[in-house]
């Protein structure tokens, strides 16, 4: 569904944020990008979405080359969730925040407004009047509605960019299965973020990046569970992890430690 | 935030007082004004603010930038006051609609000139000195230093203004937001989404540096210290009296001559 080949992009008067990459994502895959400040996810989701055009090589979005397809076509097929929702909110209610994606495609009110009220329930912001100001709202909330504007599209791949940030816990676990669910339809997610302990626990396949390129490119368990590899690029495995290997189990979350441990002391 | 449009360097214009800088740049204004009517008087303005460009290691990419924005600027400017000439004076050429004179074609370079010598001027000023000089040498004038300081955090704003706004055309166009469409009503509709969010973008940095400053203790003290300040030298009395002597002279010349 998402392709690129050999893609490079330099900012102007800038390092080389993206170098020559090559990856897929396909149907149904809940991917995780990870990588330290500046290794250029954030530009490599900006070229998926069409908003960057390749330096060299290509991005296929539904058959879709984004370097000669407007991004508002592109944007029928990938959401694109902002680290910040401050940067999108301009509308007086959240009904029409919701419903300037959906309009912009031409899509009739009832439907418009169908979708905006299933969308804002799986953000739990079902409970809010549609007619409550966006500023009236804290910034988790914010970010709910943000991430409510693009779900509510249906679009075939969702990017979240550090989604979790100013999110408690049981609303990252929320974020989390809604993109669950997303996968579980045969949409496709690709989440940037720096939480390991969600990626291990709802991510399929991992990304890491450095300095442009994709240095690992692997399952979830194996590339989280590379406590060497982790250690040399510079990430935190997690704890869990660590503990399963000084106790000599194979284990990633907490979850599975507590049963591997269970397991061996009934 | 107050670093703003300066750019670091050691070059002429660096080191040169802030107070005759701020003399130059309104005097170049001041002659650009004096010489909007005719745009062969207005030229050796432009030429010495072209000149002070390089001396301030201002960038060939910026400086290309402010040319190619300059071209456009000036094709615009001559339609309009070609056209609004084109009465008066000998007539130099015909192009379809368009007939320019010799008057409309001075008065045309003469208003190109009275907007670009002043910004290329306050672009030279702006870069080359520190903002901490720049308040410093207003409240050496009499501003008194709350006032300063605004002045120059407003300035330091535009750049991140400018990278807020890109942020923001960014994400609408991710959601389907085409600014190209429509007809001209339609397209300046399409800006509320950019427009709003950046609006409120502002109005909450501006609310957040308050806060900072406030826990800061700005104000607190009403003698303000500066770590470095600097000194009117040798260097400084040249420039300001060739300063006077050059755009002065272009101004009584555009005035009375």
């Amino acid at each position: 569904m998402i392709e690129l080949k050999n893609v490079s992009f330099t900012y102007p008067n800038g390092p080389r944020a993206v170098d020559n990459v090559s990856l897929s994502i396909g149907e149904g895959e809940f991917v995780a990008l990870i990588g330290h400040s500046g290794a250029g996810k954030t530009t490599l989701a900006k070229l998926i979405v069409g908003l960057l055009k390749p330096e060299t090589g290509w991005v296929k979005v539904s058959g879709l080359d984004t370097k000669t397809t407007p991004v508002s076509k592109i944007a029928e097929h990938v959401g694109y969730v902002f680290q910040n929702p401050d940067l999108m909110i301009f509308s007086a209610t959240i009904y029409d925040e919701v419903a300037f994606a959906l309009r912009n495609r031409g899509y009739r009110e009832d439907e418009v407004k169908k979708r905006v009220v299933q969308a804002l329930k799986e953000v739990d912001l079902g409970h809010k009047p549609l007619d409550t100001p966006p500023y009236m709202l804290s910034f988790g909330e914010k970010h709910r509605l943000a991430i409510a504007s693009v779900l509510a599209t249906e679009p075939d791949l969702l990017i979240l960019d550090e989604p979790t940030t100013g999110l408690d816990y049981a609303r990252c676990l929320k974020l989390m299965e809604i993109c669950e669910r997303l996968v579980r339809k045969g949409r496709s997610v690709l989440i940037i973020t720096h939480d390991f302990g969600l990626i291990a626990e709802y991510a399929g396949r991992v990304l890491v990046m450095k300095k442009g390129r994709i240095i690992r490119d692997g399952a979830t368990r194996e590339v989280l569970r590379d406590v060497e590899f982790l250690e040399k690029e510079g990430f935190m495995p997690l704890q869990s992890t660590l503990l399963a290997r000084k106790l000599g189990l194979r284990a990633l979350t907490p979850r599975e430690l507590a049963s591997a441990i269970l397991e061996r002391n009934p | 935030m107050l670093a703003g449009l300066y750019r670091e360097g050691d070059t002429v214009f660096h080191r040169l007082d802030p107070r005759p800088k701020l003399a130059w740049t309104l005097l170049v204004l001041a002659a650009s004004m004096a010489t909007q009517f005719n745009g062969l008087k207005s030229l050796p303005v432009f030429v010495s603010v072209v000149l002070s460009l390089a001396l301030a290691g201002i960038g060939v990419k910026i400086a290309f930038l402010l040319i190619f924005n300059a071209s456009i600027f000036l094709l615009v400017t001559l339609l309009i006051w070609v056209g609004m000439y084109s009465g008066a004076g000998v007539v130099l050429a015909k192009l379809g609609w368009l007939t320019i004179t010799d008057i409309g074609l001075l008065v045309a370079l003469g208003k190109f000139f009275l907007i670009m010598n002043p910004v290329i001027a306050f672009v030279v000023f702006f870069a080359s000195t520190k903002p901490s000089h720049i308040i410093w040498a207003l409240q050496k004038i009499g501003v008194p230093y709350k006032l300063a300081f605004s002045f120059v955090v407003a300035l330091g704003l535009l750049p991140s203004i400018i990278k807020n706004a890109g942020d923001v055309i960014d994400v609408q166009k991710a959601r389907g937001l085409a600014l190209d469409r429509g007809n001209i009503f339609e397209r300046i509709k399409r800006y509320a989404p950019i427009l709003i969010p950046l609006i409120s973008r502002m109005m909450g940095d501006v609310w957040d540096l308050s806060m900072v400053l406030a826990s800061r203790g700005f104000g607190y003290a009403k003698k303000r210290t500066f770590v470095d300040t600097p000194s009117w030298g040798k260097l400084d009395t040249l420039f300001f009296f060739l300063s006077i002597a050059f755009y002065g002279g272009i101004a009584v010349w555009g005035l009375y001559l």
